[in-house]
């Protein structure tokens, strides 16, 4: 079963609105809040390091969830329910969570509109609130959420969920989905996944496909290849990932494969397989063809292959090494990697190879670009190599605008930068004297957290198009 | 009349001393007794069967000191008696032998062929982020042509290009692959056969040095030359 449908089953019965309409209206500039993205992240490139650059963040409490069943909270529903309200609230990157020990409404409070009293949340400065009910019965889990506007004492969002207990978190993130909807007109991210690669064996020429839930639940190995699996890349659709893989296994096999694998798990199917090198593979916008770097006669270059296989069709004609290709949102563009200039820059051509033009104009070795539409327009992140480390790089698609988004967070060395399918956040891969692993980060810096443990020995991230409706 | 008495007696002793000697045979027997002796003794009876030969070599003396008291027949009767324990003694070395016959050490094997001796060929070493002969790499690399069209002409060699690890794992496969591809040109073009090269990018290595410094990253960014056999 498709992840999206799956979870479309366990949340069966979504009704909107408890006792009234959502109310964003006037609310919907975020109350002054700077838009994420925005000019005020500008530093100098590679200049003086900082702090997190200061965004302005709207206080939101988070209480925990009142147990509206019959029987004891056996499973700690309550807290869990609103720690994980309390992390994609964080994750939005619009919220700061108030502690809770700075609470000071008394115990009999209910969550509907006149079961409490808004000056118990306006007394700690709280903006927004959410207040959460749940109802076990067997198996069966029923949540009620609302998010309000302490100032207004309006109800901005109430939703109801209902699904399986095990799929709580589900329920969270529909709701946070449903938040940003209402606060952004936006789709969230929540919900969505982060495919990798991972040695099953620290420190072997060995390499498979992972996929981990974005909160850090659900990890799964997809690939039991017994050779090296690379760069992973997800249909639009989310229903398939597409990777490059090397046959480590067996040094004599001198070709490379270009394989896909269904996300809920099988057996992958061979789409190209040919003596030269194959690597970056990246779907294009509508799912049809697949942008990647191939090396026939010691010669990378960028191509692309019908998503169903085929022969490949040469894009670049260069003395240079070209890869890393990525489509435009559009699919009319595709950015590179190339050194056709001696050192390796971002370049950009039109999605037929013609119209070459260079994109990136910092550092000598970027890498591993990505293209996304974001809140503030179109976007090409990048890995770019610095006084011996990587950092990762925003800049508009004509190289202006750059900004150097991990300045002064002292992450380690910053590489393979992924957009979340909104644009306002990058999964990267981090390299350090303990390993390699991955984080999360709001391109605006309003937010961070780990993805995998330290010294995972993860690479390669990929985020996935949205998966819950 | 004494004197007829004298040749009369003497003529007496004569004929008993004639009349009492060795019996027919009795040589034959003692030689036949001594023969067995010496056979018995050839074949270990005295240290494999000692309790045999010991009963023989008493029999043995039994008949000599018969011999010497001219014991002819008690003597002859010995000797015989004496062969035939010779003779057991003998066959039981015999077998004593056989009982304990190891085979015999196998042949020596043959001297192993000569052993293969992998063609030793110098590296070629590139500079950061680039797949061009460096003006200071380009004698080693005439030399190394020159080699392997004349001492190695017999062998094949895989070139394998390597790159030092602070770039990309897919941009290093493609610069060690650039540098594998840009030393096959130099020694194709220098008149190796194409047949005789095969090119392969090993991508980012510490495998020739771990140090984090200029110097440990320039020993990783090689083309290393592998004999792959005649």
């Amino acid at each position: 079963m498709k992840p999206f449908r799956l979870l479309c089953a366990v949340v069966a019965t979504v009704v909107t609105v408890l006792g009234g309409s959502a109310l964003f209206a006037g609310l919907t500039d975020n109350q002054g809040s700077p838009q994420p993205g925005g000019g005020n992240l500008a530093v100098d490139i590679f200049g003086s390091s900082g702090g997190l650059p200061m965004v302005r963040k709207d206080p939101i409490a988070v209480p925990l969830f009142i147990n509206k069943g019959p029987g004891a909270d056996q499973l700690g529903l309550s807290q869990k329910l609103a720690d994980q309200v309390s992390e994609d609230m964080k994750m939005t990157g619009r919220f700061e969570v108030i502690d809770r020990a700075l609470y000071v409404e008394g115990p009999n409070a209910g969550a509907a509109k006149g079961q409490f009293d808004f000056g118990d949340w306006s007394a700690i400065s709280a903006e927004y609130l959410i207040k959460g009910e749940f109802t076990v019965d067997k198996d069966s889990l029923t949540t009620s959420i609302r998010l309000y506007h302490v100032p207004t004492k309006k109800m901005l969002v109430g939703k109801q969920y209902i699904g399986k207990v095990d799929d709580w978190y589900v329920m969270v993130h529909k709701f946070g989905n449903d938040v940003v909807y209402e606060l952004t007109r936006e789709k969230g991210i929540f919900g969505t996944k982060i495919a990798f690669v991972s040695a099953p064996i620290y420190g072997g020429d060995l390499a498979e496909i992972y996929v981990v839930d974005v909160d850090g639940r659900n990890l799964k190995r997809l690939t039991f290849m017994g050779g090296k699996a690379k760069d992973p890349t997800w249909s639009p659709d989310g229903a398939q990932l597409v990777f490059a893989w090397e046959n480590t296994a067996n040094p004599q096999d001198m070709q490379n494969y270009l394989y896909s694998v269904p996300v809920e798990g099988g057996t992958p199917k061979l789409l190209l397989s040919l003596k030269g090198l194959i690597v970056t593979p990246r779907f294009s916008p509508s799912g049809s063809r697949i942008a990647l770097g191939i090396s026939l006669a010691g010669n990378m270059q960028v191509y692309t292959v019908a998503a169903t296989g085929g022969p490949p069709k040469r894009l670049t004609v260069s003395a240079a090494i070209d890869l890393f290709p990525v489509w435009s949102p559009s699919g009319e563009e595709i950015a590179f990697v190339s050194d056709r200039t001696g050192n390796p820059l971002i370049w950009k051509m039109k999605s037929d190879g013609s119209d070459i033009k260079q994109a990136s104009f910092y550092g000598s070795y970027n890498q591993s670009p990505d293209w996304a539409h974001t809140p503030t327009g179109d976007k090409i992140v990048y890995s770019c190599r610095e006084s011996g480390q990587f950092h990762i790089l925003e800049m508009n698609p004509d190289g202006t605008d750059t900004t150097v988004i991990t300045q002064g967070q002292n992450f380690g060395s910053c590489e393979y930068p992924n957009f979340s399918p909104d644009g306002r956040a990058v999964v990267m891969a981090i390299r350090d004297d303990r390993g390699r692993f991955l984080r999360l980060y709001n391109t605006d810096g309003s937010y961070t957290r780990l993805l995998t443990r330290i010294g995972a020995d993860a690479k390669n991230p990929a985020w996935s198009p949205r998966l819950l409706n | 009349m004494n004197k007829y008495l004298v040749v009369l007696l003497a003529a007496c002793a004569v004929f008993l001393l004639a009349s009492c000697g060795p019996p027919d045979g009795y040589d034959a027997a003692k030689q036949a007794a001594l023969n067995s002796q010496a056979d018995a003794a050839a074949n270990g009876a005295k240290d494999l069967c000692p309790t045999e030969w010991k009963a023989a070599e008493d029999t043995m003396a039994k008949a000599m000191a018969e011999d010497a008291a001219k014991d002819w027949k008690t003597a002859m009767a010995d000797f015989q008696k004496a062969k035939e324990l010779y003779d057991v003694a003998k066959l039981c070395a015999i077998k004593k032998k056989e009982a304990m016959n190891v085979p015999p050490p196998p042949p020596p094997p043959p001297p192993p062929p000569p052993a293969y001796v992998a063609a030793k060929v110098d590296p070629i070493f590139f500079d950061y982020n680039k797949y061009d002969i460096r003006k200071d790499q380009t004698a080693g690399m005439k030399a190394t042509a020159d080699k392997i069209k004349g001492t190695f002409s017999d062998r094949k060699f895989q070139l394998v290009g390597w790159c030092d690890i602070r770039g990309t794992e897919e941009y290093n496969l493609a610069l060690g692959e650039r540098r594998a591809n840009t030393v096959y040109q130099y020694l194709v073009t220098a008149g190796v056969a194409a047949a005789k090269l095969e090119k392969k990018s090993g991508g980012a290595t510490t495998k020739y040095s771990t140090d984090k410094t200029d110097a440990g990253y320039q020993l990783n960014r090689r083309v290393e030359f592998v004999d792959m056999g005649k």
